[in-house]
């Protein structure tokens, strides 16, 4: 993933690590990548009304192309690839503020799209992998 | 004749209010991020940013991969230079890594402070440069100075809307710059608040502290070299080198290109000098090394070494008596202005050598140090010193003690104003009506030299308790193992060094740690400006409070009692090469720290001396050879690793065919000397010492290739002083002519340059040059005891004598231009040749002579 802005990259990540620790990690799947964990407790999902077989499949609603831009696409992501996702965006240098400027929306439109289909490209390999080896087995 | 003499003391702060240190981030020796930058500036005195380069990258593999490349620019630049630059950007992709931007960004200089260097120091990157103190001033936008005694440099202002008044943004950090040296600068950035106070929680969010790493420090610290850009470049082989390229002050391709690539080489360097240092185990990162001792010092704490003021209970006292005993290496000319044949020797790694024979190894890894009475054992043990008894390493151990003299015609080290003008320390026939603490191994001198014990008032010794629980081992540059509990680390480096010659870059660093780790840390004093702080003084045993400008803060090693013995000791192994040397019938034409020069011969033989002063002896080579085999008793080291004597035959005694030579010496004053070898009708400089000539900005460049330490032209200069000494034919080297020129850098506020703090030459860490003004050249409207000119930096030697100066002690000064002949108006310099002239006539200030003592009023 190309990261047209790793400053801010960078300083997210410091920021992170700030409130996170160094060695974090989420506690359902062992998942460690700084940029995308949300820190939660069970408590708290559980106080959220999330029953407790769910607790290890969550999914999330993922605006496209940002809310801001396009508040009616949406695609169902669970929520670190949700949060990985938005990352994404952001390194993409989409803008999660309104934009009036119509050339401007539709590059971030555009950048918004590039970022989903790599991460479905991505995806779609892998996928075709597991269908082959599974075939193979 | 009667001096008054001068003492050093301790002192210790009193009322000292806290100070908010700055915190380092420490979870990481090399943070996930770097930010790279190298600034190109006008080459007007004022050197004014004009652009420079940025490379953002991140950490992987251990190395630095650049993610973000940039140009930042001058916010006043001229808009066709802007849009070069914005030109060269859209033209050229950035060099970075695959997933990074390639886009070169273009930014403002506030641009670049907020969004770049805000950034970095937000995301704990190292902020980096070559020599760091230099281009953080180019962008910066006003200063001050700092509490610390350093620059603190402003990057962002603002202006207050109703009132239209500008100052500093204090939501923005300040960066502080106190130089260490010439070649080191300690750096950190203040913990500003990022916002206003919350309205709700009332808290307030501080700016992380930033992480400054100057490549230039840490090469210093890894090396024990100075480097320049391009000699570390070539000495560390990067993909990217310093482009052949004279800068010009303007914007132009070229000149843009040669700025990128020294970015593109400041990263290699980096990478490079990381991986070096990571070889080393020590807890600390590379923004923390700012000399070799701190490599040093860091090995001592991770063998787990307790610091030496944990060990002695309220010992300011004592520390003043240690204090009082401490002088540095004894240096003296004893031959002035006579050329005689000499055999240089010098005593092998000197201080490691006196700390293991007074075995302070015991005395730093102890439990608890005590310093109890010893007045009666050391007075018995004095009356019976002999040289023989020198010899015995044994007794080394029994020196480790301090004892107060009346001194009485003996010989003992004397900091006073032998001149009339300057202080200095010399080792003299003393006698003083009060008295005085002297280190153990500087009384045993002299007895050694005088044949009688001084009288002893009192004398403490310093006796190691036990020892400390806790002592580790590591690995030296991760290849030597050292294990505190059984080895002497200043034996055990010596040692190693010795067995690791096959591994060329262990045997120079090894060389570099036995040195740094073996005397500057137990006596490091770091002098901080302070406002008329109040301080207590120990003096020997006396103490009184007073109060001062400058704070001696003691450095986390500081051990006075093992420091000021060092040296003595070094003082020590000196009188008894001159014992023996005296017993011999011989003399010596300097000594200097640990080495001298004694006069000698193949044969021995008698040597006319000028003026019908009674001739002197040169020793024959067999019998200087007695006298080197004489101190083989002293070798404290494993003989298999170091057989032999610890005072060696200096390699430069021999020829580049291993063949013995003679070597011929002719010294001016102490450290002013030269060795040179002889033909009939011409010599050749072996050895010259750059001592009150090294300083000056040097008149040529070096030739191509050219090998020694010292420069060409400190070469050239004793050359042509000695050929006219000795009547040979000589010839006037053509940079004789130039105007003498020091170079400064302006890396502290210091008090002259207050006057003229905002002017156009005085931007912190700027360049100047500085003319040395002959004696009758001052032009006729200023007084030359408040007059030191300096003008702009410049490399071109043709070009000084068109230098436009002003006068540092009037905030009004005009512009005073150079001239060969005196005018009145115009200052004229002196030129090398005038400068050489008075070398070759320096007096030596210090006497020894017993006709000619010093009585102490």
């Amino acid at each position: 993933m190309k990261d047209q802005d790793p400053r801010r990259t960078a300083r997210r990540n410091a920021r992170r690590k700030n409130r996170f620790g160094s060695n974090n990690f989420c506690l359902f799947c062992g998942y460690s990548c700084l940029e995308s964990l949300t820190q939660v407790s069970r408590r708290w999902l559980a106080a959220n009304g999330v029953a407790a077989e769910l607790l290890n499949r969550l999914l999330e609603d993922h605006h496209a192309h940002g809310e801001a831009h396009d508040p009616d696409l949406l695609v169902t992501l669970c929520l670190n690839c949700h949060r990985e996702i938005t990352e994404g965006l952001l390194r993409e240098g989409v803008s999660m503020y309104p934009e009036t400027n119509v050339h401007k929306l539709v590059a971030l439109k555009l950048r918004a799209s590039a970022v989903l289909l790599e991460s479905l490209a991505s995806s779609y390999r892998d996928s075709a992998t597991l269908l082959e080896e599974s075939d193979e087995s | 004749m009667s001096h008054d003499i001068y003492v050093r003391a301790h002192t210790i702060q009193l009322e000292q209010a806290s100070r908010k240190r700055p915190a380092f981030i420490a979870d990481q020796k090399c943070p996930d991020y770097a930010l790279v930058f190298d600034c190109e500036s006008l080459v007007t005195p004022d050197q004014t940013l004009t652009f420079g380069f940025w490379r953002f990258g991140q950490r992987r593999n251990g190395r630095y991969v650049p993610l973000e490349e940039g140009i930042l620019h001058d916010d006043g630049l001229r808009a066709n230079e802007i849009n070069l630059l914005h030109e060269y950007a859209r033209k050229y992709k950035a060099e970075t890594a695959g997933d990074g931007c390639s886009r070169i960004r273009v930014y403002s200089r506030s641009k670049f402070v907020t969004e770049v260097l805000g950034f970095a120091i937000q995301a704990g990157a190292f902020i980096v440069c070559f020599n760091s103190g230099f281009d953080l001033s180019r962008i910066a936008v006003d200063w001050e100075t700092a509490e610390n005694g350093g620059w603190s440099l402003i990057f962002s202002k603002w202006r207050n809307p109703r009132t239209g008044e500008v100052k500093p943004n204090k939501y923005f950090p300040r960066i502080v710059v106190k130089a260490l040296n010439s070649k080191t600068s300690i750096i950190h950035s203040t913990r500003a608040p990022m916002s206003e106070r919350g309205r709700k929680t009332k808290k307030v969010k501080l700016w992380p502290s930033g992480r400054f790493l100057d490549v230039r420090s840490v090469l210093w610290g890894l090396r024990n070299k100075s480097y320049s850009l391009r000699t570390a470049a070539e000495e560390f082989k990067t993909q990217h080198r310093k482009l052949d390229h004279k800068p010009t002050g303007k914007v132009t391709i070229p000149e843009i290109r040669y700025a990128r690539e020294d970015v593109a080489c400041t990263v290699d360097l980096l990478n490079a000098v990381i991986h070096e240092f990571e070889l080393h185990p020590i807890p600390i990162g590379p923004d923390r090394v700012f000399s070799p001792a701190s490599v040093a010092k860091a090995y001592l704490e991770q063998l787990n070494i307790g610091y030496p003021s944990k060990k002695v209970a309220h010992a300011y006292v004592q520390y003043g008596i240690f204090m009082q005993s401490y002088y540095g290496g004894r240096a003296e000319c004893r031959i002035r202005n006579w050329e005689v044949p000499v055999l240089l020797v010098d005593f092998m790694s000197q201080y490691p050598t006196v700390n293991e024979l007074l075995n302070n190894w015991s005395v730093l890894t102890a439990r608890r140090v005590t310093f109890p009475d010893a007045t009666a054992e050391v007075r018995h043990f004095l009356s019976q010193i002999t040289l023989e008894r020198c010899f015995d390493p044994e007794v080394w151990a029994q020196f480790r003690f301090f004892a107060l003299v009346e001194p009485d015609d003996d010989i003992f080290p004397v900091r006073t104003v032998y001149n009339g003008a300057t202080q200095n320390i010399g080792v003299n026939y003393l006698t003083s009506r009060g008295p005085l603490w002297f280190a153990g191994p500087d009384i045993i001198a002299s007895i050694l030299l005088t044949g009688k014990v001084p009288r002893i008032r009192k004398a403490i010794r310093v006796v190691p308790e036990g020892t400390q629980t806790g002592l580790g081992s590591t690995n030296l540059r991760g290849m030597v193992a050292i294990d505190a509990r059984k080895h002497s680390f200043f034996k055990h480096v010596i040692e190693q060094r010795a067995a690791n010659e096959s591994e060329p870059a262990l045997h120079y660093w090894l060389k570099i740690l036995a040195n740094s780790g073996s005397y500057g840390l137990f006596v490091e004093l770091n002098p901080n400006e302070s406002d008329n702080a109040k301080v207590k003084v120990f003096a020997g045993e006396e103490s009184f409070e007073t109060t001062s400008d400058v704070i001696e803060q003691p450095g986390k090693w500081f051990a006075p009692h093992i420091g000021s013995l060092i040296t003595a000791g070094g003082r020590l192994l000196l009188a008894m090469l001159e014992r023996c040397i005296r017993d011999a019938g011989g003399i010596y034409l300097f000594c200097d720290t640990d080495s001298a020069a004694i006069v000698s011969t193949e044969h021995r033989r008698r040597i006319e001396m000028p003026d019908g002063a009674e001739p002197i002896t040169a020793l024959s080579r067999h019998e200087v050879e007695e006298i080197v085999q004489r101190f083989e008793s002293l070798n404290p080291y494993n003989r298999d690793l170091i057989p032999g004597s610890i005072l060696k035959i200096h390699k430069l005694n021999w020829d580049e065919n291993k063949r013995p030579r003679q070597l011929y010496g002719y010294g001016i004053a102490a450290k002013r000397y030269a060795l040179y070898t002889k033909t009939d009708n011409d010599i050749e400089i072996v050895e010259p010492k750059a001592h009150g000539l090294g300083y000056f900005y040097p008149p040529k460049d070096s030739a191509e290739g050219w090998k020694h330490e010292t420069p060409e032209w400190i070469f050239e200069a004793w050359d042509w002083i000695i050929s006219g000494v000795l009547g040979l034919k000589r010839k006037q080297p053509p940079w004789f002519v130039r105007p003498v020129m020091m170079k400064l850098t302006l890396s502290t506020p210091h008090h002259a340059f207050r006057n003229i703090a905002k002017g156009p030459l005085t931007r912190p860490n700027n360049f100047m040059m500085m003319p040395q003004i002959s004696r009758f050249g001052y032009p006729q409207d200023v007084d030359p005891n408040k007059c030191t000119f300096i003008t702009s930096f410049s490399s071109d030697r043709d070009q000084w004598m068109n230098s436009k100066c002003i006068n540092i002690h009037d905030p009004q000064s005009r512009i005073y231009e150079l001239a060969n002949e005196y005018d009145g108006r115009k200052a004229v310099p002196k030129s090398f040749f005038m400068l050489l002239e008075s070398y070759q006539n320096h007096p030596e200030a210090r006497p020894l002579a017993k006709n000619d003592p010093l009585v102490l009023a």
